[in-house]
């Protein structure tokens, strides 16, 4: 934003404020299913719109902001994972029990959890965004190719986990 | 594909009630952010310049030890360096012709992000906190969440941008009319002057920044703000001071 003058900064504050208050709610629960927990689905969103909010001249300009924005949501989960992988130390115990153990669906919500990062964000990006196979490789800085095998190998491993949906014949094959 | 995994997947995702977006907050740290990498890049090209200049000049290594620089603290970089810390802050706000006729006293937690901002007089609040992002306000009895902007003080300014050292060098600058003054007793001073177009009317700002030589660090910012043509002009005073002492923000 270096050499941005006044103006340009007040309409561009103006515009990513829309722009967040219209896509917080979908994208916190994107977060949600990507990182599995309430509290680190709200820093991983506030981390990637704070990195958003440097880039927006141009991604507002010239790109598509959802398209960037979901890019930077997959690839900050998958930092974090690589950084701290499935340990959670707290120094504290908490006092009190977070929202997410009302979960509707604990079993879906522990078998995600169970995929790799990699089949997690396909799982999600695919059947809760709704996003074609070609889309879920450009999140994910990847091949078609393999976006069709972790999808295939993700699917597996849900019917495995979720004996009950295989019952029913509910996730394809 | 079956609409069961998909349906599952948004009960999933719908199940708990959403934060507030904290639409302030990120714009302080995204912007926090760009005046960080800008003074990143700054410094590094000025350590580079400066580097090649004296190895050229001098006909020796890099590495020997160089003459104290006389090189004022740089603004953007003190602004950054300012941002890294917990401070408390003083302002003063008034007719630019008489005594303040706002006080208000304030904290900065760099580690938690939270902040409060105490009235000491005229404002039109007691306390203001923001906490884990979220803004409360109290006018001296019980709290209340807000879903206004935080930190309006009494006068329609936005006193958040007071709050932070770095934000409002970065507003007060933002149209590079920064001029360096001088040093006396290991302070910088800096004088600015710049235009505000946000609102209806222009307001035209001028006024010093005073940078610490030896910690880098802001100390105080002092301007005067007035409509092009008008008589009435305001006088804000904000010290920033206690750098790096523990500032404590509970809960409201």
């Amino acid at each position: 934003m270096a050499g941005m003058t006044t103006d340009d900064r007040s309409r561009h504050d103006r515009e990513y404020a829309n722009f967040v208050a219209a896509v917080w709610v979908p994208y916190f629960r994107l977060a949600r299913l990507l990182t599995g927990d309430w509290h680190l689905a709200e820093e991983l969103l506030q981390d990637s719109l704070v990195r958003l909010y440097t880039h927006w001249p141009r991604v507002s300009s010239a790109g598509d902001p959802h398209a960037y924005l979901r890019r930077m949501l997959v690839n900050g989960n998958v930092s974090r994972w690589r950084r701290h992988g499935r340990e959670r130390l707290v120094d504290v115990v908490p006092d009190r029990f977070g929202p997410d153990t009302g979960s509707p669906d604990p079993e879906l919500r522990e078998a995600l959890l169970a995929l790799p990062w990699h089949q997690r964000a396909v799982v999600v990006l695919r059947h809760y965004e709704d996003l074609s196979e070609k889309a879920v490789a450009e999140a994910l800085d990847c091949s078609v190719g393999t976006v069709k095998s972790q999808h295939a190998r993700a699917l597996t491993r849900l019917r495995q986990l979720l004996p009950a949906s295989k019952a029913e014949g509910a996730f394809p094959r | 594909m079956t609409s069961d995994l998909s349906t599952r997947l948004r009960a999933l995702a719908e199940a708990d009630a959403e934060p507030v977006p904290p639409i302030d907050e990120l714009i302080l740290r995204g912007r926090r952010r760009v005046l960080t990498k800008r003074a990143t890049t700054t410094g590094v090209a000025l350590t580079v310049a400066l580097a090649t200049a004296l190895a050229v000049a001098q006909g020796v290594g890099i590495g020997r030890p160089t003459p104290a620089a006389a090189h004022p603290v740089s603004l953007a970089i003190a602004a950054q360096i300012s941002d890294q810390l917990s401070y408390q802050l003083t302002l003063r706000s008034g007719p630019a012709d008489a005594a303040p006729t706002i006080t208000l006293d304030g904290g900065y937690d760099a580690i938690t992000g939270n902040a409060f901002l105490r009235d000491g007089g005229g404002g039109n609040f007691a306390e203001q906190r923001i906490f884990d992002g979220i803004c409360w306000v109290s006018h001296g009895g019980q709290w209340d969440r807000t879903t206004s902007p935080c930190f309006q003080s009494g006068n329609g300014t936005n006193a958040l941008h007071y709050l932070d050292p770095a934000r409002l060098v970065d507003e007060l600058t933002s149209d590079g009319k920064t001029t360096y003054v001088g040093r006396s007793n290991g302070v910088d001073t800096w004088r600015f002057v710049t235009v505000d177009r946000h609102n209806l009317s222009t307001l035209t700002y001028g006024g010093t920044a005073t940078v610490e030589v030896a910690t880098r660090r802001i100390l105080s910012v002092e301007f005067t703000n007035a409509v092009p043509g008008n008589a009435v002009s305001t006088m804000v005073t904000v010290s920033y001071h206690d750098y790096g002492a523990p500032v404590v923000v509970t809960a409201p």
